[in-house]
């Protein structure tokens, strides 16, 4: 493969984009990092929660208490005394603030996730039932309802724990500009990769010998695929470690529930399941763009034409889901924005690069009869089209010119 | 071993680029002659398994190559007009490309061998853009040999090359042709005049002579003829007769011509060359029977 690299990066124009990539990568890191700074250190509230955990106080006990607190040092916070040492900060202004995430905290945990929960299991229960009072029943609309009570009536088991600020990190890491800049470079790489033989004409002494076609194709792909991965592996690693220091998601055994935008999940999933989940999914979307223009460069035999396909097959689906988004918050055609919106969310591998709606609440669509989690859905089809494009681009590859 | 083309025809939407091509080969260097737009390279394209024909078939020992496939391939070294090679890559970064691509076995051995026999063995390290036109081609053929082919492809294997590039090409092509089929694709009369076994020209598609040297020398015996004259009057033959050449001097020109009639009185005949016979066959003019 390390012919492959040394191929792609022969030409300054790659190393240029490549450039510019890692210079957005270090945006991502610099802009995070000043920002954390508007939040309380975790480790200073992760103290103050386990002292109240271990007090002994009843949880509406211990959001009083931090009230009392509040109102207690609230002229000082608020005076000329707000730079005095505080008892949990460096300040007493800072003391103020943390007693204010505490309560957020706290209510989240003990209030906001079990009554959204019981609600919900609630509503699900009271849709079966007027169902069933039908006299032609929707047994969709009760599969759907009852597999809600299913997946909403069991303990999250949360914890006396701060999770971060979890929606500032996703705020900048699933961000549009950066998904556009990674599929332009992922799409000139691939047209590169793939049309670099056939432009120089060594194609010729390639695909004359034994196994030449299939290895040159294994070896581009892998090549592709290798530095895609990398960018991507590398994009999630400087939000996991930003995130840890600067935003306090450094425990990732907490459940998701837990961070702010999920309270409504429906999965038995913990932090870092969710960043795994997240990678995989920005990972396939990403090798699906590399396969879909590998195969439009086996095709096209010309990295122009190639570029175009690839640029438009990866972009178009996310600027509609985009629009989509838009239009389903709006007053006249949210209905048919959403019902639109859904069905592309089950099958458009660009659903990946706004991965937390998945999460947001339960988001199960009806596949043949049975209800199936979208992110599944999603994850098969993505799966199944890469597997596909590489077979049929395999098959091409391998096939002499008639 | 045999190499046989059976009926090889490639058709294009509007053109012909092989009619009916027909030959067998047997170990030994064959040159296939013919000027642009001949056919010479389809044909190599169809040897090398790069096309298919569209119709007919290429047998190697009885066996369609496109049905050998993989196994006919891995006898097979083509090196193409333009090989391609990568401007950044060293010498020996190429050499150890394709031999990973070919699955040579014990590669580095193979490659050392092959620098030394092209002499390129003091030069691999340095990057393929600093390599001279002559280097390049000894690159090429060591890459071509490195899987050790049965069956050697090179089509216009001396373009551009100065003289003593295209001596030293034929010397090692020489040495390694007899227990070969090499074939040898140029418009180069005087690279293959001493080292091919059997020669083809090609015209528009089609065979215009095919044989050994002597066959093909023979075909046009008695029909080659020179003669002096005042340079002027040697210019306007030249010029009005595509076929003939000018061998000039100061005082005297002559010219050769290979011709069916007499082309002046005092025209004396000659032992035809292999430059005879190409000037005669791909002529515009008509005055040709064979």
């Amino acid at each position: 493969m390390r012919f492959e690299f040394k191929k792609l990066f022969a030409s300054v124009f790659m190393w240029i984009i490549f450039g510019i990539v890692l210079a957005y990568l270090g945006i991502y890191i610099v802009i995070p990092a000043n920002g954390g700074k508007a939040y309380p250190n975790s480790q200073h509230l992760n103290a103050l929660l386990n002292t109240l955990n271990e007090s002994g106080m009843t949880p509406d006990g211990q959001i009083e208490f931090c009230r009392a607190k509040q109102e207690e040092i609230q002229s000082a916070a608020f005076g000329e005394n707000r730079a005095d040492k505080g008892e949990y900060t460096n300040t007493v202004f800072g003391d103020y603030i943390l007693l204010d995430c505490a309560v957020d905290v706290l209510e989240q945990i003990y209030n906001e996730i079990p009554e959204n929960r019981t609600a919900i299991v609630k509503d699900a229960l009271r849709n079966i039932a007027e169902e069933n009072a039908k006299s032609e029943p929707d047994l969709g609309v009760i599969r759907m309802n009852s597999l809600a009570v299913k997946k909403y009536n069991r303990i999250v088991e949360c914890g006396v724990k701060y999770a971060g600020h979890f929606s500032a990190v996703y705020d900048v890491y699933d961000d549009a500009p950066w998904d556009f800049v990674m599929i332009f470079f992922t799409v000139i790489l691939t047209a590169r990769m793939f049309t670099l033989d056939i432009s120089r004409g060594s194609f010729k002494m390639i695909f004359s010998s034994k196994n030449g076609r299939i290895k040159l194709f294994s070896k581009q792909l892998s090549a592709c695929f290798f530095v895609v991965g990398g960018i991507i592996l590398l994009h999630t690693l400087s939000g996991i470690m930003v995130g840890a220091i600067c935003y306090g998601v450094n425990n990732f055994s907490l459940p998701i529930q837990m961070a702010a935008p999920f309270s409504a999940c429906p999965f038995a999933l913990n932090l870092g399941g969710y960043y795994a989940v997240r990678t995989l999914g920005k990972l396939l979307f990403y090798f699906s763009c590399v396969t879909f223009t590998a195969l439009a460069a086996i095709l096209s035999k010309r990295a122009l034409p190639t570029a175009a396909a690839g640029v438009i097959f990866c972009l178009a689906p996310a600027v509609l889901m985009s629009r989509l988004y838009t239009a389903s918050n709006s007053e006249y055609s949210a209905i048919t924005a959403r019902k639109a919106l859904n069905v592309l969310r089950c099958f458009v591998p660009q659903s990946f690069l706004n991965i937390k709606t998945f999460f947001e609440d339960f988001d199960y669509a009806e596949i043949f009869g049975f209800p199936m989690s979208r992110i599944i859905c999603v994850f098969c089809v993505t799966g199944i089209l890469i597997l596909a494009e590489i077979v049929i681009s395999a098959r091409i590859f391998g096939r002499e010119t008639r | 071993m045999e190499l046989k083309y059976e009926n090889i025809t490639k058709k294009y939407r509007r053109k012909t680029a092989l009619d009916g091509f027909n030959a067998a080969l047997h170990e030994g260097i064959y040159a296939l002659l013919g000027p642009n737009g001949a056919g010479k390279s389809t044909l190599m394209n169809i040897t090398a398994t790069l096309l298919k024909p569209t119709a007919g078939s290429v047998l190697f020992d009885g066996t369609d190559i496109f049905k050998l496939g993989g196994e006919y391939r891995n006898i097979l070294g083509y090196l193409p007009q333009d090989p391609g090679f990568y401007p950044t890559f060293s010498g020996l970064e190429i050499m150890k490309y394709f031999a990973e691509l070919k699955n040579v076995n014990s590669p580095q051995n193979r490659i050392e061998q092959l620098l030394e026999f092209v002499n390129l063995q003091d030069d691999c390290n340095r990057k393929y853009k600093e390599y001279s036109g002559g280097m390049k081609r000894r690159l090429g053929i060591a890459v071509s040999l490195l899987n050790d082919p049965k069956i050697l492809i090179l089509d216009e294997p001396t373009a551009g090359l100065d003289p003593k590039e295209r001596v030293r090409f034929r010397n090692i092509i020489g040495k390694i042709g007899s227990d070969k089929i090499i074939i040898l694709a140029t418009h180069i009369v005087s690279d293959i005049e001493n080292i091919a076994q059997g020669i083809i020209f090609l015209n528009g598609g089609k065979i215009a002579l095919s044989g050994s040297v002597s066959d093909v020398l023979g075909a046009i015996s008695g029909k080659v003829y020179e003669f002096k004259t005042d340079k002027k009057t040697a210019e306007e033959y030249v010029f009005s007769h595509p076929n003939a050449r000018l061998i000039a001097s100061e005082e005297n020109s002559a010219v050769r011509t290979a011709s069916d009639k007499l082309p002046s009185e005092g025209a004396v005949l000659c032992e035809p060359t292999l430059e005879d016979v190409y000037m005669y066959l791909f002529s515009e003019s008509s005055e040709k029977e064979i």
